[in-house]
């Protein structure tokens, strides 16, 4: 059940970034989450929900989860290939080399996030 | 009012920094790092055991156990004459590098040259989580069937080596050797094997040379 840590560290994360902009709560947050990761997205989401309730800077936050496609990179001939977790291949589909890189689908990224400003107090208008 | 942020952070950056003082520590410390990931009963520990009694054994080894629960892995290790710190995670599923670099602290540093973290028995957590170490060694046993590399494909995927382990038990099973070593080819080409067995002894001098020859 790793999708915890995750969902503490997105969380810590968040508070962060509402106490930095100066936001008064953070109503929407998107991630996205490498396939090699491992993340199961609907474990992911009450997780976040849960551990986030508990801060008035993240009631009520919405969380999107988009999944990112496993990538390699040939060494040998450049080619950049899609793998795919059910039958993961890291060979080089064009040229058989096992000199592969992976460069994609093992990050689990914030992207962006939607933020409530603080209503600011103008005072009396007159 | 409402504004988006467009951030890009890593969720991973906060294990990846405390990782990379893991790495510090053991590049101050000319140690190296080893991550042995496998499953609950797939003989991690024996297969430590076996490694330093082996007579070719040149390494200064330390220790750090990971389990949900009680020192019997580390009292293992310390039985043999090993610095073995023990981490319990309680209901934590993985070793995450924080709880590593607290570990590492209270090895004699000045008396080690390799450190083997024994990460939490499971095929699935520990892959995700780096712990700032050189290689990552799956340890897979015959009796889980071959058909586990596909099965759980980050670990095996992200391996520098494989460890085999219990083939002394293979007259008695049915798994597949050249099947295991196929699927492991096309999900890890890189891949080092080590097909042995710690109890028995066949197989260990490969793995110890391996180990002996790491980069300090």
């Amino acid at each position: 059940m790793h999708e915890y840590s995750f969902a503490l560290e997105l969380v810590r994360l968040l508070r962060e970034i509402a106490e930095r902009y100066g936001a008064g709560r953070i109503t929407r947050a998107r991630v996205r989450v490498g396939k090699l990761k491992q993340i199961v997205p609907s474990l992911l989401v009450p997780c976040v929900e849960v551990v986030a309730a508990e801060d008035p800077l993240l009631r009520g936050l919405v969380l999107e989860v988009e999944e990112e496609e496993i990538v390699y990179r040939c060494a040998d001939c450049g080619l950049e290939f899609n793998a795919s977790l059910g039958d993961l291949r890291a060979a080089c589909p064009r040229c058989g080399s096992g000199s592969t890189e992976l460069v994609a689908g093992d990050e689990v990224t914030l992207i962006c996030v939607e933020a409530e400003e603080v209503e600011e107090d103008t005072g009396p208008q007159g | 009012m409402r504004r988006i942020l467009d951030l890009r952070a890593s969720l991973s950056a906060r294990n990846e920094s405390m990782a990379k003082q893991v790495r510090e520590l053991a590049l101050s410390h000319g140690l190296s790092i080893v991550n042995l990931v496998g499953s609950a009963g797939s003989g991690k520990t024996t297969l430590l055991e076996g490694t330093v009694r082996h007579p070719e054994f040149r390494r200064r080894l330390g220790v750090v156990e990971g389990d949900l629960a009680t020192t019997l892995d580390a009292d293992r290790m310390r039985n043999l004459g090993v610095p073995a710190v023990q981490i319990n995670t309680k209901s934590l599923c993985h070793l995450e590098a924080h709880m590593v670099l607290e570990a590492m602290r209270l090895l004699p540093l000045e008396e080690i040259d390799l450190v083997v973290v024994e990460n939490v028995g499971n095929l699935v957590c520990p892959a995700d989580f780096y712990l700032g170490e050189d290689l990552m060694v799956g340890v897979l046993s015959v009796t889980e069937g071959n058909d586990k590399v596909k099965k759980y494909p980050t670990l095996f995927s992200k391996a520098s080596a494989v460890v085999l382990n219990k083939v002394d038990l293979l007259p008695h099973l049915d798994f597949d050797l050249r099947r295991f070593e196929e699927e492991l080819e096309e999900v890890n080409p890189r891949a080092r094997v080590f097909v042995l067995s710690a109890r028995s002894g066949e197989g260990m001098d490969e793995w110890v040379g391996f180990l002996n020859a790491l980069r300090r």
